[in-house]
């Protein structure tokens, strides 16, 4: 048996009044034309654009079906992260046996914390998020690659109503905006990104192995440990510092700490993340259109 | 409309087959499954081919029957068509926009009402939102829900859910039609309107695969009939022919029928189905 079957098929879906791309006369012409899987990717593409109001319309379902979309059900959300900094916090000065003499530690793993929620969550529900709209998958077509996307779209709105919380604590602290916050949705731009290129191979592989969802936590977990996140990159000895940038975390974690708290641009770092993320997006999104065509009958 | 003899077949089949495989034990894969799999070859999963070796032609314009017994890979078939399953050999042409009638008010949301569904389900069969809006008093007429259009959908009952179904689907405007034995659902008029509005569909030139276990709508709506028999193509062919050997093989006389016949969905059934 092969990992990967092979699509020697296409299935070529050209609307008749299509007026200029892919108008090919002979019927038999176009088939061979489409025959390159290339082709065939571009045209999912193109689809997968036309129909991206469904990413909209299925987030918010899955937004109004785990919380009333009101005030104390966000509220709820925010005891999380809040908590979990808290507890970081004491831990982390506790085994320091002293107290930071940086006010804005709370603030700096607060920031942190709030994208690597961001991440987690959008990482382990994609690997649920197939089998979890399994009526859907069974029952109508439409580019199940939509499908990770509303994961992380979910995921998004959590980030943007805990973000909310960090302007009580710059205040306690005395940080001020500064215009290094224009970089904040490119830093959320490359977090995205990073994200969908892991989010589609494990929305695959989370189908056919269920209990994969816990193993990905605590790799997670550890991943997180490693990342600058509970510490600053500047703590960390000179020459592990070069090692830890090539995580892809360190650069979306110290790029928002530059763009909130710090007010610096973010460097290189930042780029390189966003570098491993379109190579992750176009290989996993590839890997993903060749083995969605198996969603239904794994269901 | 006739089907046009010089133009490519809306719908192109050749030796289609789609395989399901069917693991030896029942637990669900896990991930140290997996590797056990990985480092001791186990003996790999039992193929079960659905559906194998079906080509056929459905020319723009004309309407393609499929009857057979059930589990024979109708629905299967259908949903090769509607995209949902990718075949595992052979070649799949489709030209044009395809609607999928094959579950009824498939994802609606139990606790939204009948209109936000209309909405929802729009999308999700590939309308734009200007197209939802723009069509929503013609969905809203033909599903004839009367208030209940603007109640949950939970309160409904399932031929009302279907007729909403119906009536999104319809409305997509499809130029291929994948029908899955979906008129049964409903009262008599609700049927014959559904039939109607398909006529309709079809007169304006779109393609229609469907599902009939009701050899009266065979006769009266298709160019031709496939019978399908345990994943193979048993026979295809004028709805006449194929419908009077597939009820001769099931043993059940076909009773003729004047061929002026006008009532559609609602007259009683040839033979059993």
């Amino acid at each position: 048996m092969k990992l990967i079957p092979q699509r020697d098929i296409d299935i070529v879906h050209v609307k008749a009044r299509d007026k200029t791309r892919f108008r090919i006369l002979d019927f038999d012409a176009f088939v061979v034309e489409t025959a390159h899987a290339i082709v065939a990717f571009f045209h999912y593409i193109r689809e997968l654009w036309q129909r991206r109001m469904l990413v909209r319309v299925l987030a918010a379902r899955e937004l109004k079906s785990s919380y009333e979309m009101n005030v104390v059900g966000f509220a709820w959300w925010l005891l999380e992260p809040l908590s979990m900094t808290a507890v970081y916090y004491v831990l982390i000065n506790i085994l320091r046996h002293s107290t930071s003499k940086d006010p804005t530690q709370f603030l700096s793993i607060l920031i942190a914390l709030l994208s690597f929620k961001w991440f987690t969550q959008s990482i382990i529900g994609s690997m649920g998020v197939v089998r979890a709209n399994s009526s859907l998958v069974t029952d109508v077509y439409f580019p199940r690659a939509l499908l990770p996307v509303t994961e992380l779209v979910t995921g998004l709105a959590h980030f943007g109503v805990g973000l909310l919380t960090v302007p009580i604590f710059m205040f306690f602290v005395h940080v001020g905006p500064g215009f290094t916050l224009v970089w904040l949705p490119a830093v959320m731009a490359v977090q995205f990104l990073f994200m969908l290129g892991l989010a589609y191979p494990l929305s695959v592989w989370g189908l056919t192995y269920r209990n994969l969802p816990g193993l990905t936590a605590n790799l997670l977990r550890l991943w997180f440990y490693l990342s600058p996140g509970l510490y600053t990159l500047a703590a960390v000895p000179p020459r592990w510092r070069t090692l830890m940038q090539f995580n892809p975390l360190t650069g979306i974690f110290q790029g928002y700490r530059g763009a909130i708290l710090t007010h610096t641009s973010p460097d290189w770092t930042l780029l390189y993340s966003a570098a491993v993320g379109a190579i992750g997006v176009i290989f996993g999104g590839w890997y993903f259109t060749r083995r969605e065509a198996n969603f239904g009958k794994l269901l | 409309m006739t089907p046009r003899a010089n133009e490519p077949p809306a719908v192109r089949v050749r030796n289609v087959g789609l395989r399901f495989l069917i693991r030896s034990h029942n637990a669900p894969a896990t991930v140290h499954s997996g590797l056990v799999r990985f480092v001791k070859s186990r003996p790999a999963p039992t193929e079960f081919w659905a559906l194998r070796n079906v080509s056929f032609d459905i020319p723009r314009g004309s309407v393609l029957g499929i009857i057979g017994s059930n589990g024979s890979g109708k629905s299967t078939l259908l949903r090769i068509l509607a995209r949902i399953y990718a075949p595992d050999e052979g070649e799949l042409h489709i030209r044009g926009k395809v609607s999928s009638l094959i579950t009824l008010g498939a994802g609606f949301q139990a606790n939204l009402s009948g209109m936000e569904n209309i909405r929802y389900n729009g999308l999700l069969l590939g309308l734009t939102k200007q197209e939802i809006e723009r069509k929503l008093d013609s969905i809203v007429d033909f599903a004839d829900l009367g208030e209940f259009i603007h109640r949950p959908v939970r309160t409904y009952s399932s031929g009302m859910r279907a007729r909403l179904g119906f009536s999104v689907a319809i409305h997509v405007d499809p130029e291929i039609l994948v029908v899955d034995e979906v008129l049964v659902v409903g009262d008599a008029k609700f049927r014959k309107r559904c039939a109607d509005k398909m006529k309709d569909l079809i007169a304006k030139g779109a393609t229609v695969a469907m599902v009939q276990h009701n050899m009266d709508a065979i006769l009266q709506m298709c160019d031709q009939c496939m019978w399908l028999e345990k994943g193979t193509m048993r026979e295809i062919g004028a709805p006449y022919d194929t419908v009077k050997h597939y009820l001769e093989a099931q043993g059940l006389p076909m009773i003729e029928v004047p061929a002026d016949i006008t009532r559609v969905a609602d007259s009683p059934t040839v033979g059993a189905s």
